[in-house]
């Protein structure tokens, strides 16, 4: 970051997120009204764009009034002054007239260079401006949207046309608003200022002449906006002539009201009556006003800008350090790509600009420029929301599930009713509390506030600590500078295992149902629909699917000298050493958690020889090369801390799907629109899916003895993303609406039907299927190399997820609700992984309901080509014994992070004991409740 | 990017522009007189001295006279005070009081560079313009205080000239009222006015009164002392009114300005040559011109302050020249009260109007038997030379008094 984009993101990006959450709330309403009132095309985007101007307009409105209070009382102590100023300049030469001016202006408190300080405001409101346009400018909504009789608001208008000549009409009327103000704005002034704002107005024609229509509206109502302005500051009763705008604006629109119900359109017509009635309201309300009925809240004492001071910077250090700093540091190298490193504390320093942006600088501003009176609800404003702030963050909001790198959350975000009530109600008596506070003790506001940021600071500085400490910890030169690749023999025989991360077992029948293609491509396959994993988690689940039955969350338990993170990477090591020992060539890619790491730190295979591993995950992310994922942080780590500090009744606004009321379409995760409906790519899908996409072209084919082992783990199914259908392929503009209502059927086999609810069951189904999509081409593939037959594939998840579709995995009274989805440990769904296996020279695509769970792996992987396989770790056959000696232990706990669970025996948790059939709840028994459990 | 401009913000920024820019052309003037006076010896002096109690300053030897009663009485108490000056040959680098220290600081902007960062409680000076011109108050000086030469208005000044000191020492009324005036219409805070007398008036009529008395053979001596310039008498009317004036019985004594010799030297050589020294007509350039007043019985002269020297020290009557005076560059115009000079010539004395030429002997007739004269002399001298004969006692009493307060205050402060 240079010192010039700092100083960009402190003082224009703040103004241009106020901008786009405008745009953006503005652009979502509309489409909601017209979806609700309106069956004609609503012309949204133009309309979004008149609300932005006026939010632009009001927001400098105070500066502009600043300046022309400045202005107008530099213009009175001019004309105060001139008399002598032109007696001196007429009466003195030279050194002596300087002199005499200059002491002239000193005793009148005066100096031409006054007019910078009247400047100021002006000059403030520039940044306003820029952001806007900056906003407009790279808005790619406005492509193909048109306004009235304007066909695209990113070309010229071209509305008049006459013989062969097309003009533009919007830059000519643009012109004459500007020349009507300037004629009224001018009233009284010298003709040379008078013939310079024409000459500019003129300027301004030529020069924009050609510019797209969508920002020359934009420019065309701001010149409106500044011409009532001026009407309104040069006549005395512009309150009255606005009041009487109201009145008649509010009667026409009554009228068309009742036009519209006479003609059976009464929905429409309830709607501008409800319209009308606000406006004519307004009138009389401004009426009352006039008449001095109502008069403002003034306090009685005089401000204090240091408590300001405080209040705001707290507010900056909590939304810009402390909250994303908490975030990033529940697991620091999520935030980190390998192949575009970017130290996840530039992200602190990026949201603090931000913040402080917000909050101290344009806050700062507008307080500098405000009255007293205004002065003192800036302050009790600024300190009431650090109570409400404080509340709503520390109190609610604490089990919203997981929480994506792209600060998406990986579940529907709902709010639920009560949870909604207790929050406003407590909110609503915080800040009472404060208010009271305020009024009564300031002092001891100003010194709690004081505190308060002084002990943000600390748990800032606490917090990026952790996260420096953590990044320390991974190998920066470990990142691929090879392409990751494998080999796989034609004569030999090999083995891939491929972990695809949270795959559902449950969907498999669904999806080959769906596609029948995919049977054929998974001729030879096996589905085993009826595998277990031994928890929901990849860190209770995964050391068992590599490692085997020695390294089930009771075995971990079992060995309690040692620590956990070193038993994991234990497991990791079992297969690569093992058939490297017995001369295979071994390739290993992505090992979930190596060493703990969320970037898998493949150091831990230093000391197995003839081990190739590899970091793939976002390697054939393309050109982007994450940069999209820096771009969503840098912006929304401060939009998720606004939405954190929020009460809960607008945080479903704020989060906006994840989305944070962005308008860019350059964003690394989905706008939601429903279940059918997105815009944009969710990277952490994109990095998946293209290491899937490129299984060909990191395959090798060896014509030599040497078979080879492949381990591999994919995040695909982990990355919930909307894709287009039929071909679930990742697309910027999701549009599934007429495939999902013909194809609801789809999601029924048997009489099962998976129910799909919302936009996480229909995300999840999709990425499953692209999965099996892209691994059916990859067979394809390897059909066409002649690899195929003599490759033993084994296609497995860690674990599944709670979605609770089908009712018989419900192993308590859980009932579905979209609250607090990362809490439905009890359905057995999170536990039933995609298990598919093809053995040598297989060729039906079979399904077996043997009771398996995914630390037969290591078995099924050894099977026939290693004569009695043994564990290199401990020594110990690898075969799956233990699954029939006794029932099988699953963890139903939740402490997934191992940050936090990585001791020598995991968390206290839900344990269930599990045989046989994992469809029939009665197998399934509560064996404890709360407990490291060693089966015992 | 493309060049982002839209027309609000274009307008605004050319507003701006067109704003600093006459900022900066204003800004860049008040740097070049700083410049100016840099480069002309304005730098900064060491002053690293210790706090002087009174610090008197001299624009030159001049003003010896103005300040000679004040620095003797200053002497007389045992008062130390430092006395600077501009002129090398000043009388009071050689007076020999053993209270003051007499020093030469150099003239023009290397004294006021001097001057801006002197040190002392008090710094008494007759130099109008300070803090307007390049003389800056010294942030080491506590007190200035200012100190008319001249028996007339303080609004004769340039403008602003009295504006920043603290203290004026007065000797009318019509003074303090017009400075006061200043003060409201220029919203300054009020200074120290006090009422203290001319002390270098006492010293001429003390001289006058210890001279002998003066015998002119009962011929009636008329003193001619021009100013010089354009509008100066000689300039306007040249030999002829030699001429006039030797048509009478008078005896003609011709002083002119000093500097008529330097800037008119030609006119003067034409003159002298034209009418040289007789019986009837001296040419006169003693550097003291005190002999010279007490001999004539009546003086004609521009527009001069030696005007009021003559008529209210010596009693005698005078004829002013009629010169135009435009008071746009003073402090006067600012106040609607008329010029108290003018409204006092007339009583001292005839104006020479450009066509009263040959009504020169008659005028002068008239300003010596007319009683009116003599009860204007008197009515003028009460009104602008309060406590005639204490001039000097009373400055050094208000000089010593602040000095001693301002000491008093520090050592508070301490």
């Amino acid at each position: 970051m240079t010192i010039l984009s700092a100083l960009y993101t402190l003082t224009i990006k703040p103004l241009e997120l106020i901008f786009e959450v405008v745009f953006s709330a503005a652009y979502q309403s509309f489409q909601k009204l017209a979806a609700l009132l309106l069956d004609v095309d609503f012309p949204v985007s133009g309309l979004s764009i008149i609300v932005l101007s006026l939010a632009v307009n009001f927001l400098v409105l105070p500066l502009y009034r600043r300046a022309d209070a400045m202005q107008e009382e530099e213009r009175n102590t001019e004309a105060r002054l001139d008399k002598w100023v032109k007696h001196i300049k007429a009466t003195f030469t030279g050194d002596e007239r300087t002199m005499m001016l200059q002491t002239y202006y000193r005793q009148n408190n005066y100096s031409p260079t006054h007019v910078l300080k009247g400047a100021v405001s002006l000059f403030l409101e520039i940044p306003f401006f820029i952001a806007a346009y900056n906003f407009l400018s790279h808005l790619t909504l406005l492509y193909g949207s048109g306004f009235g009789p304007i066909q695209s608001l990113t070309e010229p208008d071209g509305l008049i046309r006459f013989g062969g000549i097309t003009l533009n009409l919007l830059p000519i009327l643009m012109t004459s608003i500007n020349v009507v103000s300037t004629v009224i704005f001018t009233k009284g002034y010298p003709r040379k200022t008078r013939l310079q704002l024409y000459a500019m107005a003129a300027f301004f024609l030529v020069f924009l002449y050609d510019s797209p229509s969508g920002l020359v509206l934009y420019w065309t109502l701001n010149n409106l906006f500044s011409l009532c302005k001026t009407l309104c500051y040069r006549y005395k009763n512009s309150d009255l002539v606005v009041s009487f705008l109201f009145l008649l604006l509010g009667v026409a629109t009554c009228g068309i009201s009742f036009y519209l119900i006479g003609t059976h359109r009464k929905k429409r017509g309830i709607f501008f009556l409800f319209i009308g009635a606000i406006l004519i309201g307004q009138f009389f309300r401004r009426l009352a006003f006039k008449r001095g009925k109502r008069k403002p809240f003034v306090f009685k004492r005089k401000p204090s800008p240091k408590l300001f001071f405080l209040a705001v910077v707290f507010l900056a250090l909590l939304t810009g350090v402390l909250i994303p700093s908490a975030v990033i540091r529940s697991s620091p190298q999520e935030f980190m790509n390998l192949n575009n490193f970017v130290h996840p504390l530039w992200y602190l320093v990026n949201s603090f600009l931000l913040a402080a942006g917000v909050f101290v600088l344009w806050t700062g501003v507008f307080y500098a420029l405000s009255d007293d009176s205004a002065k003192l609800f800036f302050e009790l404003g600024a300190w009431v929301l650090c109570g409400v702030g404080l509340t709503d963050y520390l109190f609610f909001g604490k089990r919203m599930g997981l929480l994506t790198a792209n600060l998406t959350y990986v579940d529907a975000f709902k709010v639920g009713n009560m949870d909604l009530l207790v929050n406003l109600v407590l909110v609503g008596c915080a800040a009472l509390l404060f208010a009271f506070l305020y009024q009564k003790c300031p002092q001891s506001v100003t010194r709690a506030l004081a505190a308060t940021v002084a002990a943000v600071v600390c748990m800032s500085a606490v917090n990026a600590r952790g996260i420096t400490q953590s990044v320390a910890e991974v190998d920066l030169n470990s990142r691929s500078e090879t392409a990751p690749n494998f080999t796989l023999s034609r004569t030999g025989k090999n083995v891939v295992v491929i972990m695809i991360d949270r795959g559902m077992g449950l969907y498999v029948p669904y999806l080959f149902n769906e596609d029948p293609q995919l049977e054929k491509q998974f001729a030879g396959f096996t589905y085993y629909s009826n595998t277990l994993s031994f928890g929901g988690f990849t860190n209770f689940a995964v050391p068992a699917l590599f490692g085997g039955y020695e390294y089930t969350p009771v075995e971990m338990n079992k060995r309690k000298d040692e620590l956990l993170v070193d038993k994991h990477n234990e497991a990791l090591k079992v297969m690569p050493v093992l058939f490297a020992n017995e001369g295979y060539d071994v390739s290993v890619l992505d090992p979930s958690y190596a060493n703990y790491q969320w970037i898998p730190d493949l150091s831990v295979f230093d000391d197995c020889e003839g081990v190739h591993v590899y970091h793939a995950n976002g390697y054939f992310a393309g050109d982007d090369n994450g940069e999209s994922d820096i771009l969503v942080r840098n912006r929304n780590f401060f939009c998720y801390s606004i939405m954190k500090i929020a009460p809960r009744f607008l945080q479903t606004a704020l989060y906006n799907e994840g989305n944070y009321n962005s308008c860019s379409q350059q964003s690394s995760y989905q706008r939601l629109f429903t279940t059918s409906l997105a815009e944009g790519e969710y990277s952490d899908f994109t990095n998946a899916y293209y290491v899937m996409k490129n299984l060909p072209t990191m395959t090798s084919i060896a014509d030599c003895e040497q078979g080879s082992f492949v381990m591999m783990t994919n995040d695909i199914t982990h990355s919930d993303c909307l894709l287009q259908t039929p071909d679930y392929v990742p697309s910027m503009r999701v549009n599934n609406v007429e495939y999902d209502e013909a194809h609801q059927d789809r999601f029924t086999l048997n009489g099962n039907t998976l129910k799909m609810r919302d936009y996480v069951d229909y995300a999840g189904y999709h990425v499953n299927m692209c999965a099996m999509q892209l691994l059916g081409d990859w067979f394809d593939y390897l059909r066409e190399q002649g690899v195929y037959d003599n490759t033993r594939i084994i296609i497995v998840s860690d674990h599944g997820r709670s979605s609770l579709q089908l009712d018989n995995f419900a192993l308590d009274d859980i009932v579905y609700t979209l609250d607090s989805p990362g809490d439905r440990v009890d359905d057995a769904e999170c536990y039933f992984p995609v298990l598919l296996v093809k053995d040598y020279n297989a060729t039906e695509f079979t399904t077996s309901h043997e009771f398996m769970t995914n630390a037969d792996v290591p078995t099924l992987a050894t099977e026939g080509i290693i004569e009695n396989p043994v564990n290199p770790m401990t020594g110990k056959p690898i075969n799956s014994d233990e699954k029939t000696a006794h029932d099988q232990y699953v963890t139903a706990s939740k402490d997934w992070d191992v940050n936090i669970n990585n001791g020598n025996v995991l968390m206290p948790g839900k344990w269930y004991s599990v045989h046989d059939d994992i469809w029939d709840k009665n197998n399934w028994t509560v064996v404890a409740k709360n407990a490291v459990f060693t089966g015992e | 990017m493309r060049l982002y401009i839209d027309p609000g913000t274009g307008s605004m920024l050319f507003a701006i522009l067109l704003g600093m820019f006459s900022a900066l052309i204003w800004l860049m003037k008040g740097w070049i007189v700083k410049l100016r006076f840099f480069f002309s010896g304005g730098k900064k002096a060491d002053a690293a001295e210790e706090k002087l109690p009174l610090v008197i300053y001299s624009e030159g030897k001049r003003y010896w006279n103005v300040f000679e009663p004040v620095c003797r009485e200053l002497n007389a108490r045992g008062f130390d005070t430092v006395y600077m000056t501009s002129s090398e040959d000043d009388p009071a680098l050689s007076c020999g009081m053993e209270h003051l220290d007499a020093r030469f600081i150099g003239a023009g902007n290397k004294a006021f560079a001097r001057l801006n960062f002197v040190s002392a409680n008090v710094l008494l000076s007759t130099t109008p313009g300070l803090e307007v011109y390049q003389w800056k108050r010294s942030k080491a000086v506590d007190f200035y205080v200012h100190m008319l030469h001249g028996p007339v208005e303080v609004t004769g000044y340039r403008m602003f000239a009295l504006d920043y000191y603290d203290a004026v020492m007065l000797s009318g009324q019509y003074q303090y009222e017009d400075e006061r005036k200043l003060e409201e219409l220029r919203n300054l805070p009020a200074k120290e006015l006090v009422m203290a007398g001319i002390p270098f008036m006492d010293e001429l009529k003390h001289r006058l009164e210890n001279s002998p008395a003066v015998d002119n053979h009962g011929q009636r001596v008329v003193l001619l002392a021009p100013s010089w310039g354009a509008s100066a008498i000689f300039s306007r009317f040249g030999g002829r009114i030699l001429d006039v004036l030797l048509k009478t019985d008078y005896h003609i004594i011709v002083r002119p300005h000093p500097q008529s010799f330097t800037s008119e030297k030609e006119l003067m050589d034409k003159l002298m040559q034209q009418y040289p020294d007789s019986e009837r007509l001296e040419w006169n350039r003693d550097a003291d011109n005190f002999d010279v007043l007490r001999r004539s019985d009546i003086l004609v002269s521009d527009f001069s302050g030696v005007l009021f020297d003559f008529s209210l020290v010596f009693d005698k009557p005078v004829i002013y020249a009629d010169t135009e005076f435009d008071n746009s560059p003073y402090d006067a115009c600012w106040l609607d009260t008329p010029f108290w000079t003018f409204t006092a010539l007339p009583r001292i004395g005839e104006q020479l109007g450009k066509d009263d030429l040959e009504k020169l002997p008659e005028m002068i007739e008239e300003c010596l038997t007319e009683p009116r004269y003599a009860e204007g002399r008197r009515q003028v001298r009460e009104e602008t030379w309060c406590y005639p004969g204490e001039g000097a006692k009373r400055v050094a009493d208000y000089l010593i008094a602040k000095c001693e307060e301002l000491r008093k205050e520090e050592g508070s402060e301490q």
